[in-house]
């Protein structure tokens, strides 16, 4: 199946970088962009007709989300998030967070929604684990 | 049978060991028991037409003249189950009195009282009606009137009984009044009554703070120490009220918390920004020794050369804090600066910048020269250019930075226009916040305008922004000292 992640950061280094290991992994992917919070809460906007008309990569699996962005940053969007959602016959992707803080506060504040599965400080991490983190839900996904 | 005269009817009543007191319409004593003369400290011969004794409280005396009334008017007996009557040493106890009319035909004449002591246990607290305790609050009231802090002191009914000139200047000069000072003169420093109240019950020392006048945010803010005072012999006397004023203190206190708020905030989001890039180049190397793993060469060029790109922008967020920094620290003199030379260097290190964004950094001076500080100017000036051309609209032909100047009445405007692609009306005042971007090309620190900000607020300036899809202004107008015409 096509992995559809979304990627939500404003540093295009970072994004690159996150590219580049998602190829690394072998995997069949396919990646949507946002620089802030606010253009990734746009991708979740008139959510039915999207996914008729894309139904292969509408929604997206999985949100990589950073944490400090411009215009409305990752906490803004979880908050937003929360009530997009909430509506009736919505798939909730898995969400990622994907940041350079190592903070605890940061982290238990990201984790207090149920839709953020993971927490990653940027640095610590490789394209090995990135697989074996997307195997481990999508694995969840095809059980359900 | 024997003669019932007045003699054998005196003689029975001053056989009572219960005060008996007969008085007049106007509450003037007309006869009293032995008993009472001797509590009392009076003759039957002095004790004529006294409404009360000297050494008794003026507080108890207006009580026996309201209870004397109402029984002249009613007609009626009124039982008091408990009054405080101060003896001839000024010591006070409490008796059981009962007060009755007596009448000639249908009208009240007198009335009778007849008064049981509770028990014969002095209250220990003493007013200062008597002579002998208002011979030795005297000089402490001498003393509390020149005291070098606000003070106030009260008796044992929390009386005021002397103020300082300091409190008068602080709370008001009001004339003392027998009745509660701090509950009727003062009805809002209500919460002192009731600390002096406590501190009178427990004989321990109060502290409060109240702000004066109270509602006022710039009131004053007092804390007030509230301590018991006694006599010689240990009796309590009152309590006085010490006033100090930390009103500086407190701002001092506050302007510390803000500051230490703002460090704190500053490190956090400073630590963010530095480790921000610095994650990313260590991501970015380990996909390199991938590349080369895999023998993936093109690859690992173009992660190098996002690692330059990282490293550019941590080279300039790490400027744009020590510009803060030093923002902060700043204490330069005022000095002539010409703005044609100054703006002149801005351009020279903006140009690689500019260059590559393709806007012309104009000069658009009619002011050439400004009193104040440079180093300030100058911050405030690059930062400002340097948003202009971070967010130039890359779909204009001809991009643009216009700075120009000029002479107003609150001293130089220097305006800073472009025609970029403008601030987003919902960034509103937090524009000037720290590391607050709103703009998507997001390579700036978020610290720009709020180096502009901290700068010309040091320089008693203001900041005015106009922005729109056409471009934005930002004009600063600081004060000049001496401004300068032209040169030729």
């Amino acid at each position: 199946m096509t992995l559809s992640i979304m990627i939500v950061d404003d540093n295009a280094a970072d994004r690159y970088l996150l590219k580049r290991r998602l190829q690394k992994t072998d995997l069949d992917f396919d990646v949507i962009e946002a620089e802030n919070g606010a253009a990734a809460l746009e991708v979740f906007s008139d959510y039915q007709t999207k996914r008729d008309v894309d139904p292969e990569t509408y929604p997206p699996l999985f949100v990589f989300l950073d944490i400090n962005m411009p215009i409305l940053d990752g906490f803004g969007f979880l908050s937003a998030f929360h009530h997009v959602s909430a509506a009736p016959d919505f798939a909730p992707p898995t969400v990622v967070m994907f940041t350079s803080s190592g903070r605890q506060e940061d982290k238990d504040r990201s984790l207090h929604w149920d839709f953020v599965k993971e927490y990653i400080v940027k640095g610590d991490f490789s394209s090995a684990k990135l697989k074996e983190l997307l195997q481990a839900h999508v694995s969840t996904f095809e059980a359900a | 049978m024997p003669q019932y005269d007045a003699s054998w009817y005196k003689d029975t009543l001053n056989a009572m060991h219960d005060m008996v007191l007969v008085k007049g319409p106007r509450s003037n004593l007309l006869w009293a028991n032995t008993a009472f003369l001797n509590y009392y400290g009076l003759t039957e011969e002095t004790l004529i037409d006294l409404v009360d004794a000297d050494h008794s409280d003026p507080d108890t005396t207006l009580q026996y003249v309201i209870d004397d009334q109402t029984v002249m008017v009613t007609g009626q007996s009124l039982d008091v189950p408990e009054e405080p009557v101060t003896d001839t040493h000024g010591d006070v106890r409490m008796f059981h009195t009962i007060k009755s009319p007596v009448f000639a035909d249908t009208e009240v004449v007198r009335t009778v009282a007849v008064a049981r002591l509770l028990k014969d246990a002095k209250i220990p607290r003493r007013s200062i009606g008597h002579d002998d305790a208002k011979a030795f609050v005297a000089p402490l009231q001498m003393l509390a009137r020149s005291f070098p802090n606000p003070i106030a002191m009260v008796d044992v009914q929390a009386r005021l009984i002397q103020k300082s000139h300091l409190w008068d200047a602080a709370f008001g000069a009001h004339h003392i009044t027998a009745n509660s000072y701090f509950g009727d003169v003062h009805p809002e420093l209500d919460t002192v009554a009731k600390e002096i109240d406590a501190c009178l019950r427990t004989r321990e020392n109060r502290n409060i703070t109240v702000t004066h006048p109270v509602d006022d945010p710039k009131g004053r803010i007092y804390t007030l120490q509230i301590s018991p005072w006694a006599f010689a012999d240990d009796v309590l006397g009152g309590a006085t009220v010490i006033a100090t004023d930390v009103t500086n203190l407190h701002e001092k206190t506050q302007e510390l918390q803000s500051a230490n708020e703002e460090l704190t905030q500053f490190a956090y989001r400073a630590s963010h920004d530095l480790k921000g890039p610095i994650s990313t180049v260590k991501g970015l190397a380990s996909m390199i020794m991938e590349d080369i793993e895999d023998g993936d060469m093109e690859d690992a060029m173009q992660s190098l050369q996002q690692i330059f790109l990282m490293m550019d922008r941590l080279k300039s967020n790490v400027k744009s804090m020590l510009d803060l920094a030093r923002a902060d620290l700043e204490d330069g003199e005022a000095r002539d600066v010409d703005l044609n030379a100054l703006l002149d260097e801005v351009r020279e290190g903006l140009s690689a910048y500019s260059t590559n964004a393709g806007v012309a950094i104009e000069n658009h001076l009619d002011i050439q020269h400004i009193q104040t500080q440079p180093v300030r100017l100058r911050q405030i000036i690059e930062n400002l250019v340097a948003n202009s051309i971070r967010y130039h609209a890359p779909d204009r032909d001809e991009k643009f930075v216009r700075v120009k100047s000029r002479e107003t009445e609150d001293g130089i405007a220097i305006e800073v226009e472009d025609n970029g692609c403008g601030i987003p009306e919902e960034a509103g005042a937090r524009i000037f916040d720290r590391f607050t971007r709103f703009n998507r090309h997001s390579e700036g620190t978020g610290l720009g305008l709020a180096i502009v900000k901290k700068n010309v607020d040091a320089l008693s300036g203001h900041i005015d922004v106009t922005s729109s899809e056409a471009g934005t202004a930002i004009r600063v107008t600081v004060p000049s000292l001496a401004p300068k015409e032209a040169r030729p």
